[in-house]
């Protein structure tokens, strides 16, 4: 998704390298570091597919300016009105591993289910306490709350997992 | 000082409603240790509110024992296990349950008052837990006139008022909007991490649960699992893991 | 728990003050009944105070003033002249009654009577009543159309002294007016000479009864009995045979007005049960929470009856000053100290008997049941 960042930053205006790293940066409260390499491959590449231009500076300074170009644009605009397509088949590693283990014969299903909703719980408490710190920037709060949402899915999946498969550990 | 508040072993509920026996809890073995916060999970049905009554001597179990700081409950008549609500069990509801008559002050100072305490003990006991839940400047105000949290808090206040060795909570943010859920979940938190309170929760909300130290997950009456939690970890790499995964 | 039983009646005030007032109105009937008991207790004594140590003779039953009876001048005489039953007979005389209005009860000022007595004797018969303008006593042999009017039945005829006024179709001079006396039968009648009241309402020969007084009265019982030995065809009253007589003439009205004044307290409790009934099916939640709380069931129990009794209570002063401003308009003994008591603990029983019910209710209310309602 760098790319289609780096040409959503240069629709607005065109920039400086160093002008993009910050904007990247600042788009997530001052949290995401990303370095010069990324950057610069990307924008090659941008270049290369003629979806970007580069100008020297005046000053000699070596410090190009980037700019979009109307291909860029369009590019960019097909992207952003383009729905997002979840994981389409939806698949859980953890039904996959349940499944396995049944086939295997290995029983104790539910402590697997108790392992994983362990995670799954801290991984829950350590996001609430972020969303607490980070909530001043919207942007930042809908991620983790986002986060959190899919995490309660999944442990009420979970529950799911427990009620619906408790009667095939019995042993015929 | 006991370190076992509660400790239950084998401990049945069965209800009869309608002539039909149902049984809310199955053999349930259930220990909470002093300055512990336990989060009771389960979809409703699971008999996780049951458990909660019969830790809190509001009813009896059918069979089974329920020990509160060594004592079995189920020995007790009426007027020793009300007792025993007044001056060791607190209790906070989803409806909060504040009286309509009296203000915020008032409604802090009855439990206490019931509990035996004298009066310029309750009521200096009662301005500094309004002031501990945040509640200082309400005080003089009638329920009717405080948003939900703000009632909570103050239900909060009142079930402290005797220092009691437990404080039980059924659903406490399920008539609360996130954001103020997330309030009175942090202030259970602290009252157990900083002042020691011993606190079980019910809730059928994992998020809620994640406060806990200990969510046991329960169904059918039984618990199927129990979990410990870590205090929330270093946010910088939380944030980072976050944000890694958006940008693949 | 005071304090939270007044807060909890505050916050219904509608239903509060209702309440209070129907207890008020049931505690007002019982005062009046009280009050009225006493009254006529009292007007009764104070009208037979007098026949302390006399003793009445006359036809038939005993009956207070004897207007059925009638005894032939002679006999009266011939009693009259008896020295040998230990009689004081400057003290005793002949009287005849009639009645010229009928009121509904006895001696309510509604009844007029005329009674007749010989020249000379009228003292007997008034005993220490006083008059405004100096007592003009019948003048000895008086047998003109002249007569003294009590308090009462001078207010009735709007006569003043040497006015003349009409009686059975005669006129007749007022002679005296006498003050308010104790005795209600001297206010309500004119005092007429014997012989114009038998004229008059020709009745010639005739008198209703005679008065005597023994000469100790002591021995008022034993003259009695030697009197009844002697004239068997006619009845001989003392003060207690008077008295048992007048009660019995007074109970119907008591009776009615007791049960007035019981349906009263009756009204104010049921009122009350139902009040606390519904406070207290409202407020089961409320009561639930208490339980889970802590409160024993004696507490919660206590704030239903705690609430009842104020209820009750604060009918009583008002009620109570109701009572006293109608005994003073109606020129009663208003109620005293004894009276107060007795009203404030009729009614503190009203309202426990009325408020056990609610508040055996509200002892039953299981936390649990309360608190799961959503």
């Amino acid at each position: 998704m760098l790319p289609y960042t780096l040409l959503g930053l240069l629709a607005s205006r065109s920039r400086h390298g160093y002008d993009l790293k910050n904007a990247i940066e600042q788009a997530f409260g001052g949290q995401r570091e990303i370095n010069f390499g990324q950057i610069y491959t990307t924008l090659s590449r941008l270049e290369r597919d003629s979806l970007v231009t580069a100008s020297e500076a005046e000053d000699g300074r070596g410090k190009k300016t980037y700019s979009i170009t109307p291909q860029g644009q369009n590019k960019l605009e097909t992207w952003l009105d383009l729905i997002v397509e979840k994981n389409e088949t939806y698949k859980d590693e953890f039904l996959v591993k349940l499944i396995v283990r049944h086939m295997a014969g290995y029983g104790d299903t539910l402590a697997a289910i108790t392992r994983q909703r362990q995670a799954y719980l801290q991984q829950l408490r350590d996001l609430t306490a972020l969303s607490t710190q980070k909530g001043d920037d919207p942007y930042v709060s809908l991620l983790i709350e986002g986060a959190i949402l899919h995490l309660q899915a999944d442990l009420h999946w979970l529950e799911m997992c427990d009620e619906r498969l408790e009667h095939l550990e019995r042993p015929i | 000082m006991y370190t076992t508040i509660v400790e239950t072993k084998n401990v049945c509920k069965t209800f009869g409603l309608n002539g039909v026996a149902v049984e809310a809890v199955r053999g349930i073995d259930l220990t909470v240790n002093a300055g512990e916060f336990v989060a009771l999970v389960g979809p409703s049905g699971s008999g996780k509110s049951s458990l909660l009554y019969l830790v809190g001597a509001m009813d009896s179990p059918t069979s089974g024992e329920v020990l509160f700081e060594g004592h079995d409950l189920a020995k007790l008549r009426d007027g020793p296990r009300t007792d025993l609500r007044a001056k060791k069990i607190g209790f906070i509801f989803q409806t909060f349950n504040l009286l309509p008559t009296l203000n915020a002050f008032e409604n802090v100072e009855i439990a206490m008052r019931l509990g035996g305490m004298g009066r310029s003990e309750r009521q200096s006991r009662a301005a500094e837990l309004l002031e501990r839940v945040g509640l200082s400047e309400r005080a003089k105000h009638q329920s009717r006139h405080l948003s939900g949290g703000e009632r909570q808090r103050v239900a909060i206040a009142r079930a402290l008022g005797n220092r009691p060795s437990l404080l039980l909570a059924d659903e406490p943010t399920g008539n609360l909007d996130s954001k103020t859920s997330t309030g009175i979940l942090e202030l259970l938190r602290a009252i157990c991490s900083e002042d020691g309170q011993t606190v079980i929760m019910v809730t059928h909300d994992f998020r809620a649960a994640s406060y806990a130290d200990r969510v046991m997950v329960m169904r059918d009456g039984r618990i199927r699992g129990e979990t410990k939690l870590q205090a929330g970890q270093d946010t910088t790499q939380a944030m980072e893991k976050l944000l890694k995964l958006e940008f693949q | 728990m005071i304090d939270i039983a007044i807060k909890n009646l505050g916050t219904r005030k509608v239903r509060t003050v209702l309440c209070a007032l129907a207890v008020l109105a049931g505690v007002f009937l019982m005062g009046v009944t009280l009050v009225m008991n006493d009254w006529m207790y009292g007007t009764m004594t104070a009208e037979l105070a007098k026949y302390l140590g006399k003793i009445y003779v006359q036809q038939g039953e005993s009956t207070y003033p004897p207007f059925d009876s009638t005894m032939s001048q002679n006999t009266a005489a011939a009693i009259l002249e008896r020295t040998d039953l230990g009689l004081n007979l400057a003290e005793s005389t002949s009287l005849i009654f009639v009645r010229t209005e009928r009121g509904m009860m006895p001696f309510m000022s509604a009844e007029k009577m005329v009674i007749g007595v010989p020249a000379g004797r009228e003292a007997i018969l008034i005993g220490n009543v006083t008059a405004d303008s100096g007592l003009d006593h019948f003048a000895a042999g008086e047998h003109g159309n002249v007569a003294i009017l009590g308090e009462t039945s001078a207010e009735g005829f709007n006569a003043e002294v040497g006015q003349d006024i009409v009686i059975n179709g005669t006129e007749v001079r007022v002679i005296g007016i006498l003050e308010k006396s104790s005795m209600d039968s001297v206010n309500i009648a004119a005092i007429m000479p014997m012989e114009t009241v038998q004229r008059i309402f020709a009745k010639q020969g005739q008198v209703s009864s005679v008065l005597l007084t023994p000469q100790d009265v002591r021995e008022t019982a034993e003259v009695a009995v030697r009197l009844e030995q002697d004239y068997p065809a006619f009845g001989v009253a003392t003060q207690d045979d008077m008295l048992a007589e007048a009660e019995q003439v007074m109970k119907m009205p008591l009776m009615y007005m007791s049960s007035m004044g019981v349906t009263g307290m009756i009204v104010a409790m049921i009122v009350i049960m139902s009040t606390m009934f519904m406070t207290v099916t409202e407020r089961t939640r409320e009561f639930g929470t208490l339980r889970a709380l802590g409160a024993r069931q004696r507490i919660v129990v206590s704030t239903v009856l705690i609430e009842a009794l104020i209820l009750a209570l604060i009918g009583v002063p008002p009620a109570m000053g109701l009572v006293y401003l109608m005994s003073k308009a109606m020129e009663t003994t208003p109620p005293d100290a004894v009276k107060l008591v007795l009203i404030v603990l009729f009614t503190v029983v009203a309202a426990m008997v009325g408020a056990a019910y609610p508040a055996w209710r509200a002892a039953r209310v299981e936390p649990l049941e309360a608190l799961r309602y959503e």
